[in-house]
């Protein structure tokens, strides 16, 4: 068996219990009244006092007054004024109970009007449109409160759908270019009439080629997505070892460029790092630096060790960051909203990847760049509990140990 | 038909160009916006294929400042602009649209849908209102490759096919053999070359043995004129 809706209601329960208080408080008082005061007449002893005041006024006389018959009358008047009262009294009880019933209704609905508000909005709010707000007027109270948490978490998770629809946009732009090269390749040398072996299996390496790079892509991604979970494989690594990797690894576009890979710096430093994550890091490091550097300039890839931290870097030779850019290019979904794009634009998310790889192992990324001479992206790790971080908010670093390296090896 | 791919990513802009070239555009790449406004300046170009996320800047920047710093090679019009680009929100289509390009194609695209694409700009200024264009005997339909000359089927190289393509573009116009060099032939042609001369030579031999001698006037000290 259902009950009606309404009477389901927070505000049907609230009405309910006020009229419990009232009614029952009412109801007691007037029942209380009722027996002391039955109480207090039921004792016959005015009658009598009254019965012995005459027959003392007037001693000899022979008057006799009717003792039984003037205690019956004033016990029939005290009956009637009991009853007079008691008819009062329910009369009262039955005015009190929708009374009270009625005022709790509307008082409650006073006091509920907020949540209905708060309800009201909550339907309204699509997940395309979180732009909606509570905005509740009225005193600080209780549900002020409740509603101004509730637009506080809206402003949140309005924040958060913001930042992965804008995640999304990256990422399919960094699959888009790809898709295009493969796609555009493809339709070109499947509409050639002329194409002969060698064409075709030059269109498919490229495919091959493209296909690697994008796989590459999606790896950081997912690296990038998963960046909650504590990472399993830390082991010690070998930074000069990396970096000759990761050079090997882009020799061949840095080529087609005609730019030149150096690595400086010697052997070492071995630091404790998941050593797949740090030399996906390095490599989009240094293939945004391949992309973006001029035609037949040098790109240095270096490591060493300084004030109890290793490093390991890439140094271009240009076109350089603008000093306003550098915090906002390591931020997870940068991208440049006003037309001028800056030259690091084309690295897209992955320096956000490159940060979260450095800090999830204790470390930071630093960036010292002047436009028009070149850029320096340094990765910083503790090497077993060193001193103070290279810079305090992974931005601004204390100096270049790249420049100071390659300085070195000019003199 | 002249044509500027400006593409960051080499792989893609060397594909654009081969199939582009098969159709008998002339293209040029660029790499980036410094050598796009560069290149843009120095050759009419009728058409422009253009990237957004270039390596030194917007695609977008480039498309404005070809807009408002257009100057007049050779009397030809100003270059028409489509965008090529993986941006494909709403704004950003309405942005580029309106910082002066005439289309936009999010990649990644058909190759067959930029061919059409480039062929509805490149009749955008001429009468023409369909794939083919017919000036006197001259049937050139720009979709399917084929020209005729009265009933017969004329067979044409690729630059012969652009070459005509562009007198019929512009029938009855004196076009200089400096002007046909720029819009039909791309930036590798040495331009001192007669290649001019003997192309047009060679294509007034076809339409000779088609029926049609006299159809490519030679002006004398200007340059040359299809008759209408």
């Amino acid at each position: 068996m259902h009950r009606p809706t309404w009477t389901r209601s927070v505000r049907f329960r609230m009405a309910g219990l006020y009229t419990l208080v009232v009614f029952g408080l009412g109801a007691m008082i007037v029942v209380g009244l009722n027996f002391f005061f039955s109480r207090s007449i039921e004792g016959g002893a005015v009658s009598a006092e009254l019965q012995i005041r005459r027959v003392a006024s007037e001693p000899g006389a022979a008057v006799w007054i009717d003792a039984v018959a003037l205690d019956d009358i004033e016990r029939l008047a005290n009956q009637t004024a009991l009853e007079k009262l008691r008819q009062m009294s329910l009369m009262t009880l039955g005015v009190l109970f929708p009374a009270s019933l009625a005022a709790g209704w509307v008082i409650s609905g006073r006091v509920l009007r907020p949540v209905e508000q708060i309800a009201d909005v909550a339907r309204d709010i699509q997940a395309s449109d979180l732009s909606r707000r509570i905005r509740l007027q009225g005193p600080d109270d209780e549900l002020k409160h409740l509603a101004d948490t509730f637009d506080a978490m809206l402003d949140r998770i309005e924040q958060g759908v913001e930042d992965q629809r804008r995640f999304i946009q990256d990422i399919s732009h960094e699959l888009r270019n790809p898709l295009a090269t493969m796609a555009t390749n493809l339709d070109v040398a499947l509409t050639d009439p002329a194409a002969d072996e060698a064409s075709l299996r030059k269109v498919a390496r490229l495919v091959r080629s493209t296909v690697d790079r994008t796989s590459r892509t999606v790896e950081g991604l997912m690296r990038f997505a998963r960046r909650e979970l504590p990472t399993s494989s830390v082991r010690p690594v070998e930074l000069s070892g990396l970096a000759r990797e990761v050079v090997d690894e882009l020799q061949g576009p840095a080529d087609r460029r005609q730019i030149t890979l150096r690595q400086a710096g010697g052997r070492g430093p071995m630091v404790l790092a998941d050593r797949e994550e740090l030399r996906s890091a390095l490599a989009n490091l240094l293939s945004n630096a391949v992309r973006l550097a001029p035609e037949r300039s040098t790109i240095v890839i270096g490591s060493g060790r300084s004030a109890g931290w290793a490093w390991i870097g890439v140094q271009d030779e240009g076109p350089g960051i603008e000093a306003t850019e550098h915090s906002r290019i390591f931020q997870r979904n940068w991208r440049s909203d006003n037309g001028d794009r800056s030259a690091a634009s084309g690295a897209g998310i992955g320096l956000s990847i490159v940060r979260q790889v450095a800090e999830s192992s204790g470390g930071c990324v630093t960036l010292s760049s002047e436009p028009g001479v070149g850029s320096s992206f340094v990765v910083w790790l503790p090497i077993g509990g060193g001193g103070s971080p290279p810079s305090t908010d992974g931005i601004h670093p204390v100096r270049d140990p790249l420049r100071e390296l390659t300085a070195a090896d000019r003199s | 038909m002249r044509v500027l791919v400006v593409e960051d990513e080499l792989d893609l802009a060397q594909a654009i160009a081969a199939g582009l070239r098969r159709d008998g555009y002339a293209v040029d790449i660029a790499g980036s916006c410094s050598q796009a406004l560069d290149k843009a300046a120095t050759a009419p170009y009728d058409i422009i294929c253009l990237d957004l996320n270039l390596p030194d800047g917007d695609g977008r920047e480039v498309c404005r400042r070809l807009r408002r710093g257009h100057q007049q090679i050779d009397g030809s019009d100003p270059p028409r602009v489509i965008m090529l680009t993986a941006r494909d929100t709403l704004d950003d289509r309405v942005a580029g649209l309106d910082d002066g390009a005439d289309d936009y194609l999010v990649k990644p695209f058909a190759f067959e849908e930029l061919l059409a694409r480039m062929r509805a700009l490149g009749r955008r200024h001429s009468n023409g209102t369909s794939a083919q264009l017919t000036v006197g005997p001259l049937r050139l339909d720009t979709a399917r490759q084929t020209v005729s000359a009265g009933p017969a089927t004329l067979t044409l190289t690729a630059r012969e096919f652009a070459l005509l393509r562009y007198f019929m573009l512009h029938p009855g116009e004196v076009l200089a053999a400096e002007r046909l060099l720029d819009h039909v032939w791309d930036e590798n042609i040495d331009p001192f070359t007669n290649t001019v001369r003997v192309t047009i030579s060679k294509l007034r031999r076809k339409l000779a043995a088609a029926g049609y001698p006299d159809l490519i006037e030679t002006m004398v000290g200007s340059g040359y004129r299809l008759v209408s």
